[in-house]
């Protein structure tokens, strides 16, 4: 089956440039996104979902500790000022939290499908796979 | 009531009861006086009748001895005797009259029985005088038939009746005198009555319901306060038990502290090692294959160096914020300005790189933990020169002030860096927590946590004051430590 860009358009929001970079590396690895949009704050990346001359975005890769504007505070600027639009949306948490209240809040996100654990590895974007797959309503 | 004007009353009744007992008392002493005197001028006036009876007899005895001429001696020495008599009996008349009659101020009734004309005949004054004179001349001449014939006339004419009215006159006021007192004696009593049945009704029985009742109250109060006394025995009990196991508490969560900090320690310590060898690895690598590898390579390795180096860096963050609190060395006394000149030699290479200018008024010397403050105001004063706009050279200045009401002083480290947004002073003092991207501003997000924590340590706190793109001001607050570790102040809900 070919899977060439099936997670669509990939956004990261990371504060380290290292981990952005590692991200960028393995997912153009799998070829498994058709296009990579990467912020280190999370206020810059809620203003380019909000702005409507921007393509549409297909997956979300959210880090938790930020400065400035946390993953949570994203969360729900999101939900706030995007509306059903972003409950919509797939994001998935990366993370090296391993606080098990962490996980639980961030179930509690509609938008929020999967939580994984940093680092990113190839194992993890076959589930991504899946994750959009189901929450399109299409098998891959 | 009140018990105050219960007893007033009292008092006030008794003292009336007795007043009317003492006017009884004067009323009775005073009737007795009016019957002795009334009784004298009752006799004096029954005398008087009878003295008048008396001349008037002796007078004819005189006449008629006399006129027998039988001259014997016995019947001459009788005669003598008579007119002696009779004398007297004129004398003693004459001044019960004038007294009885004289008396001013005399009352009307009798004034009109003695000096009234009531039969035509003269008034009983002229008459008693005319008797006594006529008398007085039959004395001095027993023949003189005319005053005889006088005499009888006015006893004819009803002298004996007036006197008899005077009599009566006296006995009737006596009486009416004697009524009214009565009258007023049985007033006494029955006011003393009166009296003795209101002190009942309206003192003694509120009274004694007020007594009971005070100290039925008194007995309540009593209980209750043996009840609180018990209970606060108990809770005393309860206290003294809390005081120990929160003593015990307070020791195990010290104790707990110390193993966290021990703890903290050695798994930073054992953390930096492994650290150290791919660090040591790494370079290896860069300094044999670095050659070798391609641009991308190169890159790698770089991030990998470079991640390893702040993973040490980190390390030493929480190393030090484990034990910014430690207190197994004894505060002492700190020249503030030799620690700033120290803290400014080890910065001297950020210092000279940024081009900036830090300086300091004269500071006092405090009673703190040194270490601690050495770390509280490098941090301040490294942030200070870390977070400025790109290309503008850094001004640092460190000033210090003590608080007027109490012994505090506060540090204040000010810069003309880029500024803190008001939103979030709160958060700059959080575990980890960091306003900008590595990239833009290093750091490990415990710089201000481990200043916090040190301000809290020394009694005191931390307050900032920023404008975004306007410098930002550190205020911090320190109280002298005690020169032993104290027991915390027990809080507990009774």
């Amino acid at each position: 089956m070919n899977t060439e860009g099936i997670l669509g358009r990939v956004m990261l929001i990371d504060d380290e440039r290292f981990d952005r970079m590692m991200y960028q590396r393995i997912i153009g690895r799998s070829k498994l996104a058709q296009d990579i949009v990467e912020f280190s704050y999370a206020e810059d990346a809620l203003a380019y979902l909000a702005d409507p001359a921007q393509p549409q975005v297909d997956l979300i890769l959210l880090d938790i500790n930020m400065p400035r504007m946390s993953g949570f505070e994203f969360l729900e600027a999101a939900d706030a000022q995007l509306g059903v639009e972003f409950r919509a949306a797939v994001v998935i948490m990366l993370t090296t939290s391993l606080s098990p209240d962490d996980q639980d809040r961030a179930a509690g996100y509609p938008a929020v499908r999967g939580y994984f654990n940093k680092p990113l590895e190839q194992l993890y974007l076959d589930q991504a796979v899946e994750i959009c797959a189901s929450a399109r309503g299409t098998a891959p | 009531m009140q018990i105050r004007r219960l007893f007033f009353v009292y008092l006030s009744a008794l003292a009336l009861l007795f007043a009317s007992v003492a006017a009884s008392m004067v009323l009775t002493e005073m009737s007795a006086q009016q019957l002795l005197d009334d009784g004298r001028n009752i006799n004096v006036s029954g005398r008087q009748r009878m003295l008048s009876q008396r001349i008037i007899y002796l007078a004819q005895d005189l006449n008629v001895t006399t006129d027998q001429t039988a001259d014997s001696a016995a019947i001459r020495t009788e005669l003598l005797s008579a007119i002696q008599e009779l004398e007297s009996a004129i004398d003693t008349f004459l001044t019960s009259h004038t007294t009885l009659s004289g008396t001013e101020p005399l009352p009307e009734p009798r004034r009109r029985l003695y000096f009234g004309d009531t039969g035509g005949t003269g008034s009983l004054d002229e008459r008693v005088r005319l008797y006594t004179q006529l008398a007085r001349q039959i004395a001095a001449d027993p023949q003189d038939e005319a005053a005889l014939a006088g005499l009888i006339e006015i006893e004819r004419a009803g002298l004996l009746d007036d006197l008899d009215a005077v009599v009566s006159n006296f006995e009737a006021a006596s009486a009416t005198r004697l009524a009214q007192l009565r009258r007023y004696e049985g007033y006494a009593m029955v006011t003393a009555l009166l009296l003795v049945c209101f002190e009942i009704v309206f003192v003694f029985r509120p009274g004694h319901a007020l007594i009971q009742r005070s100290l039925d109250n008194l007995q309540t109060r009593n209980q209750e306060l043996e009840m609180a006394h018990a209970q606060l025995d108990a809770q005393n009990k309860t206290l003294r038990r809390q005081t120990t196991s929160l003593r015990r508490a307070y020791a195990e969560s010290e104790k707990l502290r110390k193993e966290q900090a021990d703890f903290t320690y050695s798994v930073s310590h054992d953390l930096k090692s492994p650290a150290n060898t791919i660090h040591l690895s790494l370079n290896e690598i860069k300094a044999s294959y670095g050659r070798d590898l391609n641009a991308d390579g190169q890159e790698l390795l770089g991030v990998a160096l470079g991640t390893v180096r702040r993973m040490g860096d980190q390390i030493e963050d929480i190393l030090q914020y484990a034990w910014a609190t430690d207190e197994r060395t004894p505060p002492e006394d700190i020249n503030l300005n030799t620690c700033i000149l120290n803290i400014k030699t080890d910065l001297s290479a950020v210092i000279e790189a940024t081009n900036a200018t830090v300086t300091h008024d004269p500071l006092p010397e405090i009673f703190a933990h040194k270490t601690q403050i050495k770390i509280l105001l490098k941090n301040l004063m490294s942030n200070a020169l870390k977070y400025h706009a790109q290309g503008q050279a850094p001004v640092v200045k460190i000033s210090a002030h003590h608080l007027p009401l109490d012994n505090g002083i506060v540090l204040s480290v000010t810069d003309n860096g880029i500024g803190i947004p008001e939103k979030d002073f709160d958060k700059i003092f959080n575990l980890f927590h960091r306003l900008h991207v590595r990239e833009t501003y290093p750091g490990t997000g415990l710089g201000l946590s481990t200043c916090m924590r040190i301000a809290k340590n020394h009694g005191g706190g931390i307050s900032v004051s920023s404008e975004l793109g306007n410098g930002s001001r550190f205020d911090v607050i320190l109280y002298a430590p005690k020169a032993k570790p104290f027991l915390p102040k027990l809080e507990v809900a009774a």
